[in-house]
């Protein structure tokens, strides 16, 4: 993945002017913005020959596609008071604007392919995550896939639209482990993780969700690492075979990785 | 008359959308599938995909163009009445439990996130960049308008134009854009779809209007949910807007709070409906449709003009 053509900052402040709205902003937070997502997007439109300006816009887009589908993920289930009422009703429409602005901003610059390409990620998040969130996959194997694309879907779709399939395996694996060391960390810290909660239910069938026994978390936990051990194996392998990679990616990249190690090793000699 | 008997020759093309409907909620995930199907089957009068092929039959109308077309703007307006129910923490919609109801928010929010992406992805088959340009500007614009609504609500002093504004982009633009959408598919020229959408601007206006009338004429089981919901929810409607100019109605209504009981806004409903409101809310309505019969007079003369004619009529009579 070569030399960035785009400035990270730059495309920041785009969007954050695009989704910048005051009476909005009144009552819910601003987007945040994924840093790891956005440096790949750009890494990866750095890849072709494209005029500086598209590139920018792409990973604008693609990002805006990101902030809308993780705006949704806030909508949870539940009463609330009229304060908090309104601040969801105004997170939906929040996830809707931001998504209308990517559509928006791609037909201005006339590239329904890319239009075509982002909504067909979106489709697959979605599809993916009601499997996750409804606990329907039937393996270990197919729930981790589920995270897999959740996290992947996107990027894999803009990869294919380039016709860098090679790339895709890759991308799908820092996404995967990152996602992975994340939901560990919440539920570690006994935060929420409905990725810990439907392996909890394939790993225990029988088992009480609520169970904290040391038993039960060291399972999962022991599962978990089981992944990311063998993801960040693959990226280390598939790390080799890519040509030439930025200088950002490369030093995030390995810090994700040495974490990851120290991380691991950690919570093990704990258990 | 009944509203589908306006365009019966419209029929069979009807068959290959609602086909095409179920076909694009062909999800691989079972729940996603039984969700959106379960919103499709709950019925609509499928206003949008009509007026897409009412429009196109001043062109070269091929309904494999129309039917991409036709579908999307119907799973557009699907999944913004998925995220509605969520908004509006609404229960019933067409008598029928909402999917936040009979599942629950999340699936609400995925299903709405779903349909909206194989909205975009049918949309794309179209290469005219510039109804992708209008029907962007659209959603921009629709979202912005159920912004100000939350913006607004129990905003007891807002004028008319506010509403009118309001109703523009909840209901009108989507019905304008479906009319000139279905033209420019069928490659019409540029005069006649501009004429299309304020054709289908009108009818918006007229039809949103006539929705804000029955909410408070309405039964629960003409409407599928409680009457008065809108002023409970504090959405000032027209009628609402209208029978503020009497004081002591308006001196009620600026009480109206989300703990508002059924009893007390059932009163002011009653208020509202002798204030002369009601009345004067369909005398608007009715401006806008004969606004809208004067530019369908223009029209070349077919089948469609004649049903855009008779649905004029049918919209403005409509009681449920």
């Amino acid at each position: 993945m070569q030399k960035l053509t785009t400035n990270l900052a730059d495309v920041k402040s785009q969007i954050h002017e695009h989704v910048k709205h005051s009476y909005l902003f009144k009552y819910i937070n601003e987007p945040v913005i994924d840093e790891d997502k956005l440096l790949l997007f750009t890494s990866i439109f750095s890849l072709y020959d494209l005029p500086k300006m598209q590139a920018e816009q792409y990973a604008v887009t693609a990002m805006l596609v990101q902030i809308a589908l993780d705006t949704h993920e806030l909508v949870e289930n539940g009463e609330l008071n009229a304060e908090l009422h309104k601040s969801r009703q105004l997170t939906i429409l929040a996830g809707t604007y931001y998504s209308g602005l990517y559509y928006k901003i791609l037909s201005s610059i006339e590239d329904v392919g890319m239009i075509r390409t982002l909504a067909e990620g979106i489709k697959e998040v979605n599809e993916h995550k009601i499997s996750v969130y409804r606990k329907d996959s039937k393996s270990i194997k197919t729930l981790m896939d589920s995270v897999k694309k959740i996290e992947s879907a996107l990027f894999e779709r803009v990869l294919t639209y380039f016709n860098s399939e090679n790339l895709q395996g890759f991308t799908a694996n820092i996404l995967f482990y990152k996602k992975l060391l994340m939901e560990r960390d919440r539920f570690f810290k006994e935060k929420p993780s409905i990725v810990f909660e439907a392996l909890g239910e394939l790993v225990f069938p029988e088992a009480d969700l609520q169970n904290s026994s040391l038993d039960y978390r060291d399972e999962l936990i022991s599962v978990a690492d089981s992944y990311i051990e063998n993801t960040r194996q693959e990226i280390e392998k598939l790390y080799k075979q890519i040509p030439y990679m930025n200088s950002s990616l490369q030093q995030k990249i390995q810090a994700m990785i040495d974490y990851d190690t120290h991380k691991v090793k950690s919570f093990a000699e704990e258990g | 008359m009944k509203l589908k008997m306006m365009y019966s020759f419209l029929n069979s093309d009807i068959n290959v959308i609602e086909e095409a409907l179920e076909n694009a909620i062909q999800a691989q995930s079972p729940l996603l599938h039984q969700a959106s199907l379960h919103l499709l089957q709950a019925g609509g009068k499928r206003l949008r995909p009509v007026f897409v092929l009412l429009a196109g039959k001043f062109g070269d109308y091929d309904i494999n163009k129309m039917k991409d077309v036709a579908v999307s703007l119907e799973l557009i307006h699907m999944a913004s009445l998925v995220h509605d129910d969520v908004i509006d923490d609404a229960e019933l919609r067409r008598g029928q439990l909402t999917i936040k109801a009979k599942w629950d928010n999340r699936i609400a929010m995925y299903t709405g996130d779903y349909i909206f992406a194989r909205a975009l992805e049918l949309i794309s088959n179209i290469d005219k960049p510039y109804a992708h340009q209008i029907l962007s500007n659209t959603l921009v614009e629709l979202c912005i308008g159920e912004i100000e609504q939350i913006k607004d609500k129990y905003n007891f002093d807002q004028n008319l134009r506010s509403y009118l504004r309001r109703i523009k982009r909840k209901t009108a633009i989507l019905i304008a854009v479906s009319c000139q959408l279905g033209a420019i598919a069928a490659d019409v020229e540029e005069e006649l779809h501009k004429k299309l959408y304020k054709i289908g601007y009108y009818i918006g206006m007229s039809y949103q209007i006539i929705d804000d009338v029955l909410d408070f004429i309405g039964t629960e089981q003409e409407l599928g949910k409680p009457a008065g919901g809108d002023l409970l929810q504090g959405n000032i409607t027209l009628p609402a807007l209208f029978a503020s100019e009497n004081k002591q109605i308006h001196d009620k209504m600026i009480n109206v709070s989300e703990h508002t009981t059924r009893e007390q806004i059932q009163e002011i409903i009653t208020l509202i409906k002798n204030s002369g409101a009601i009345e004067r809310s369909l005398k608007v309505s009715d401006q806008y449709l004969q606004k809208a019969l004067v530019l369908i007079d223009e029209l070349p003369t077919n089948r469609s003009k004649r049903a855009f004619r008779d649905l004029v009529r049918v919209i403005g009579k409509r009681r449920f």
